[in-house]
């Protein structure tokens, strides 16, 4: 059945409701030219977050105490949970497993925060 | 009052953005082929005197000599960054023109009680954060002062506001006459002639008539504006464009027709592309070709002979890939000379109509081949660029351009994604 048909069945009814579908962009990407997209490679942020997991990060949103960020180290992109540490104001930058490491705040570069993680069912 | 902002190296930092290992390296860009340099970092430029425009083959040992980074231009990347750039600025203002792909003109009611050097700077910071690009912000009353400030700024702290027309005018002062916008060397000369050495020298000129002269109607009014004049107003929706041209110079000459065509072929279906995303249709088809020739100082007579082209109006208007590749194809048999070398070749489309045209008495549109036509756009729009395309350019779209240095589609490919470990 075509739309025209449907519509027409419906007395006009879906002109009364002109809705938009849901949308996962729509939900999470709050702010297009801030948004940027990584793959997640390895198991440091597991369970959280899986090897092959698309992550969602946004460069507008401020990265705070226990926020998951990408972090640019030693030439690399990075992520992992950032806590800060309150008696001497480093960053502790934690892995859920694996090595964890400490980081001054004046060496910490960051790239944004992770807004999303989206996984694929595989099984 | 108008903001002007600029992305410093602007490739070369689209570049930097996915690569954390490239934070402390120097970056160039190559033009398409990898011919030349077409942006570089600015140690690149002032240590090791590498220019914009230079060919690559002389400065590739050099750049592997100092550990710089060499990267194809990867316009996909470049453009979604720009276009991120502009949204960006949209927010400071309903009024954006988006003047190149690396720099924007701001316009905001010149509120007197804003401190704009600082305004300036929360764009900078705002831009640098969020696209990891150094833009320089020149702010002043007309769009040709805020050129210069922009040029100010690019030396200096990044943004440049002058609060008073004295510090302006001492600035002026020392700032040769070819910073301004539009005057290039040979204007400049002539300028010289005259008395007009610095910027200041040319603002303060008095005799209208003479600059109308030496360098016509557009100097004078730049010359206007750097008195606080406007007359360039914020051009925020583009004027379409009246031609469409697509042209390459060859990396090897090239001898035979049936190759030619490929290239031809190619061309017109790039160029067509672009004409159906403006939803335009054209009515001139021009092709041309130029000679390979092995003499390095030609008089202008023989670059003339060496430069063919034929042109046809044609009586239905079209967008169409596949008639516009018969067109051409016909047109390129009828210029090619068999013992002839060519080392570049274009199409130009012109004639550029976007109305609803008056249909033919004679002819009619092939409605089959508009058809295939919407159906390859709509594939090629889903599934990547140049997925299908007509058989006329088989071989040729494979190797379009020399890009050995080319970034992955970050932005652009779920297959390129960043990765983060």
């Amino acid at each position: 059945m075509s739309d025209t048909q449907e519509t027409r069945t419906l007395f006009g009814t879906y002109e009364d409701h002109p809705f938009d579908d849901l949308s996962l962009d729509n939900l999470l990407i709050t702010n297009p030219s801030s948004s940027f997209y990584f793959k997640a490679s390895g198991e440091a942020m597991s369970p959280y977050i899986m090897d092959g997991d698309l992550l969602l990060i946004d460069r507008s949103i401020l990265v705070t105490d226990n926020s998951i960020a990408i972090i640019q180290w030693e030439g690399e992109f990075l992520c992992r949970q950032l806590c800060k540490n309150q008696s001497d104001g480093t960053w502790i930058i934690k892995a859920l497993k694996g090595k964890s490491f400490k980081c001054s705040d004046s060496n910490l570069v960051t790239f944004g925060k992770v807004k999303a993680v989206v996984r694929q069912c595989l099984f | 009052m108008f903001i002007l902002v600029d992305a410093n190296s602007f490739f070369c930092h689209c570049e930097k953005l996915f690569r954390p290992d490239l934070a402390n390296r120097e970056v160039v860009v190559l033009s398409n082929n990898d011919g030349c340099v077409v942006s570089a970092t600015r140690k690149v430029k002032q240590e090791l005197g590498i220019k914009t425009g230079q060919p690559f083959f002389e400065i590739k040992e050099q750049c592997r000599k100092n550990n710089v980074a060499t990267f194809s231009s990867n316009f996909s990347l470049y453009t979604k960054i720009s276009k991120r750039m502009s949204d960006i600025l949209k927010r400071y203002s309903n009024h954006v023109e988006v003047y190149s792909i690396d720099e924007s003109f701001i316009m905001l009611p010149n509120y007197t009680n804003l401190d704009w050097k600082e305004f300036g700077k929360e764009i900078k910071d705002e831009v640098e954060r969020i696209l990891g690009m150094p833009v320089s912000v020149g702010i002043a009353k007309t769009k040709a002062l805020s050129k210069i400030c922009n040029h100010i700024a690019k030396k200096g702290s990044g943004v440049c506001y002058f609060s008073s027309d004295e510090e302006m005018d001492n600035l002026f002062s020392n700032l040769s006459v070819k910073e301004i916008w539009g005057i290039g060397k040979a204007s400049a000369n002539k300028l010289r002639m005259y008395g007009i050495k610095t910027v200041l020298d040319f603002k303060n000129y008095k005799n209208q008539n003479n600059i109308k002269k030496i360098i016509t109607k557009v100097g004078l009014q730049v010359h206007q504006e750097l008195n606080g004049e406007i007359c360039f107003s914020l051009n925020e929706n583009p004027k379409a464009r009246k031609s469409i041209m697509c042209s390459r110079t060859f990396s090897k000459a090239v001898y035979d027709l049936k190759d030619l065509e490929r290239k031809v072929a190619s061309f017109i279906t790039n160029a067509a592309l672009k004409l159906r995303n403006e939803k335009g249709k054209t009515s001139c088809i021009e092709i041309f070709l130029i000679k390979k020739t092995y003499q390095n100082d030609l008089e202008p007579t023989d670059r003339i002979s060496n430069f063919v082209s034929k042109k046809i109006k044609v009586e239905l208007a079209t967008n169409n890939t596949f008639s516009l590749i018969r067109i051409s194809l016909a047109l390129l048999k009828e210029i090619f000379e068999n013992a002839s070398s060519y080392k570049k070749a274009g199409v130009i489309l012109s004639n550029i109509s976007h109305e609803t045209l008056q249909l033919s008495l004679f002819e009619q549109e092939n409605e089959k081949e508009k058809k295939i036509t919407n159906v390859v756009d709509q594939i090629n729009a889903r599934l990547g660029r140049d997925l299908v395309y007509s058989a006329a350019c088989l071989g040729e779209k494979e190797e379009f351009y020399k890009q050995d240095y080319c970034s992955p589609r970050y932005l652009t490919s779920w297959d390129d994604l960043p990765v983060a470990g």
